[in-house]
């Protein structure tokens, strides 16, 4: 049977979560756990990559930062849809947070970067559920309470608010002639386990999250729909913090996943990839 | 072969970045390019820097538009121009910062944020209000003269309609140039975004207004300066024109507040009876953008004040638009003779 090759393309600002989801789903596609989920048809050729770090994910411990620069293969995965019998190879390239970064503050890409976008799929893109979006502004009662620490920072292009750097490396992607339109763009809000602690009064349904917490970002997505379709899900690729690792270590990995969307929760971390490629 | 201006920078060795940006670093240098152009001064530019540049493209700058990329926008699509004036310290770059804060919370009124190709200069305005910054009370950087010409941009579209988008360009003139072009005809002549205006607003500090000695020359000053453009016809019957009464939070927080208050109805009168029939629209509105008292910033007026701008422009009634005189490169900025 022919197989069909997609690129996704995953964006994040540093520490969004990209990397743990990629080991998660990897998990998850080798024990699906349902009998619509993407299940693995194969090992790609090449899963150095995915190996180097595989050990400390399943035993629950913190991955490196990504590294910038990287000359590994892409993240490279054989999927199967069950209820389609189709099968695929999926590429996810877990570029560094600090690229997009970069884009930010030197207003410039690599050509290479920007050809690619001519093949992608769909988007990942990745927020942290735990994370502020915005700088916290001297207002209200914080004036009146805040002492300033003496020590004036002046200012720096990367210390903007995430969702507005984050919104800007997306408007680059949409000012890019080749890229197809609309684009499928599931958001991913990663260290979703935190928004359902107990006691956590912040919309538990991802889209509403996103409206409330990064709004910047969710208008941007719902304002220009001729450049990106958009799904929004609630991710938890680790299943807990540092801490709580330590315990949950010891279920297998893909039983510590957790993905919310529509009001829907599952252990199915391909939904977002099956949306993307259509494949529902 | 590649080298690094760094030091200490592996790439020449086994082509790793020290700062791990691999082509697209802007210290890279083509070392064999660099060596023939060191053994012969005539040899034409070194290649290094053609090298690295076809590794990037560059992206936009993210700084205030110039009036040639501001004319992209206005030819291309819906776009309402709104300019700010005052004098020094009269809060317009509070406002504007204000909006962009505004944005990062959600829609302003009934309109959803869509686009900016401002947002790092948006960022900067507001970053000296941040607790990262480490300052102990808000602060506001002051307009530069550099970006009198210059244009923040927001794309915006209506809520809960499928409308096409609107660009939204802010032109900040800074307080010193408006002290300037008070004193001095050619100084308001060079202000090329006034004579494009759908809106003007014209910022009255508040702050200015509490002190009894300071009040006269502040509302002469703003009273002067719309005459200069009313003269020179940068404004006139299709300008909107906004009188802005910034501050309020001084205003009612001084030590005689009732008298503030009156004098800043007092100067909106005047103010109106003189030009509400010289301009398409006048309107008051008194806002508290950036308030230091630990109240809140009257995000309703600002919100309405914000879509003010968007519902509504005198400049374009359908005949001018379909004029056959005027080709359609002749739209916007070149049609209201400014040339560049």
């Amino acid at each position: 049977m022919d197989e069909e090759r997609f690129q996704v393309l995953i964006i994040g600002l540093p520490e969004s979560g990209k990397t743990s989801f990629i080991q998660a789903l990897d998990e998850v596609l080798q024990n699906p756990s349902s009998s619509d989920a993407l299940s693995a048809s194969g090992l790609a050729y090449d899963r150095a990559y995915l190996e180097k770090d595989k050990a400390k994910f399943r035993a629950g411990q913190k991955l490196d930062r990504t590294e910038r620069n990287v000359q590994w293969h892409p993240p490279e995965l054989w999927f199967r849809h069950p209820p389609t019998g189709k099968t695929g190879r999926v590429f996810l390239p877990d570029v560094s947070g600090e690229m997009y970064r970069d884009q930010w503050v030197d207003r410039a890409w690599s050509t290479k970067y920007r050809d690619q976008l001519l093949s992608i799929n769909g988007l990942l893109v990745f927020v942290r559920a735990d994370l502020p979006a915005s700088n916290t502004e001297l207002l209200g009662q914080l004036v009146e309470i805040v002492q300033g620490d003496g020590d004036l920072r002046p200012w720096d292009t990367q210390k903007a608010s995430a969702q507005v750097q984050l919104t800007d490396v997306l408007q680059f992607v949409a000012g890019a002639q080749s890229i197809k339109r609309p684009l499928r763009t599931a958001v991913l809000i990663s260290a979703w386990d935190t928004v359902e602690k107990v006691r956590n009064a912040l919309p538990q349904e991802p889209p509403k999250f996103l409206e409330r917490e990064w709004p910047m970002l969710s208008q941007y997505l719902c304002n220009n729909p001729d450049t990106f379709t958009t799904n929004v899900y609630g991710v938890s690729a680790l299943g807990g913090t540092e801490a709580e690792l330590k315990e949950l270590c010891k279920i297998p990995p893909h039983e510590r996943v957790k993905i919310v969307e529509n009001g829907h929760s599952s252990r199915d971390l391909s939904r977002p990839l099956r949306w993307l490629l259509a494949l529902n | 072969m590649v080298r690094c201006k760094l030091a200490d920078c592996p790439v020449a060795r086994d082509g790793r970045c020290l700062e791990g940006r691999g082509d697209a670093c802007p210290n890279l240098i083509d070392s064999e390019s660099s060596a023939a152009s060191e053994q012969s001064r005539n040899v034409s530019p070194s290649k290094s820097k053609t090298a690295a540049k076809r590794a990037i493209e560059r992206l936009y700058s993210g700084l205030p538009l110039e009036v040639a990329e501001a004319r992209e926008f206005s030819q291309a699509t819906r776009t309402v121009v709104t300019a700010f004036v005052g004098i020094r310290e009269s809060g317009k770059t509070s406002l504007l910062a204000r909006l962009h804060q505004m944005f990062q919370l959600g829609p302003i009124g009934n309109f959803g944020f869509s686009g900016s190709r401002t947002l790092p200069r948006f960022e900067e305005l507001n970053w000296l209000a941040t607790l990262e910054s480490g300052v102990a009370v808000p602060l506001m950087e002051r307009s530069s003269q550099q970006f009198d010409n210059s244009f923040l941009h927001f794309c915006v579209r209506s809520i809960g309609s499928s409308g096409v988008p609107i660009n939204l360009l802010l032109n900040d003139i800074s307080g010193e140039t408006f002290g300037d072009a008070v004193a001095n005809q050619s100084v308001c002549d060079r202000l090329l975004g006034l004579a494009r205006c759908d809106h003007l607003v014209l910022l009255l500090d508040g702050a200015a207004l509490t002190e009894p000695a300071m009040r006269h020359d502040h509302e002469a000053k703003g009273r002067n300066f719309l005459q200069r453009i009313l003269q020179s016809g940068q404004i006139g019957p299709t300008t909107a024109l906004h009188l802005v009464i910034s501050k309020m939070d001084v205003v009612k927080g001084s030590a005689d507040a009732a008298g503030s208050l009156a004098a800043a109805t007092d100067l909106e009168k005047r103010l109106e009876a003189e030009f509400a029939d010289r301009v398409a629209s006048l309107r008051l509105w008194r806002v508290a953008a950036r308030p230091r008292d630990g109240s809140l910033p009257t995000v309703k007026e600002i919100a309405d004040l914000f879509s003010s701008w968007l519902n509504a422009t005198y400049r374009y009634p359908a005949t001018v638009i379909d004029s056959p005189k005027l080709g359609r490169d002749a739209r916007d900025f070149l049609r209201f003779g400014i040339g560049f």
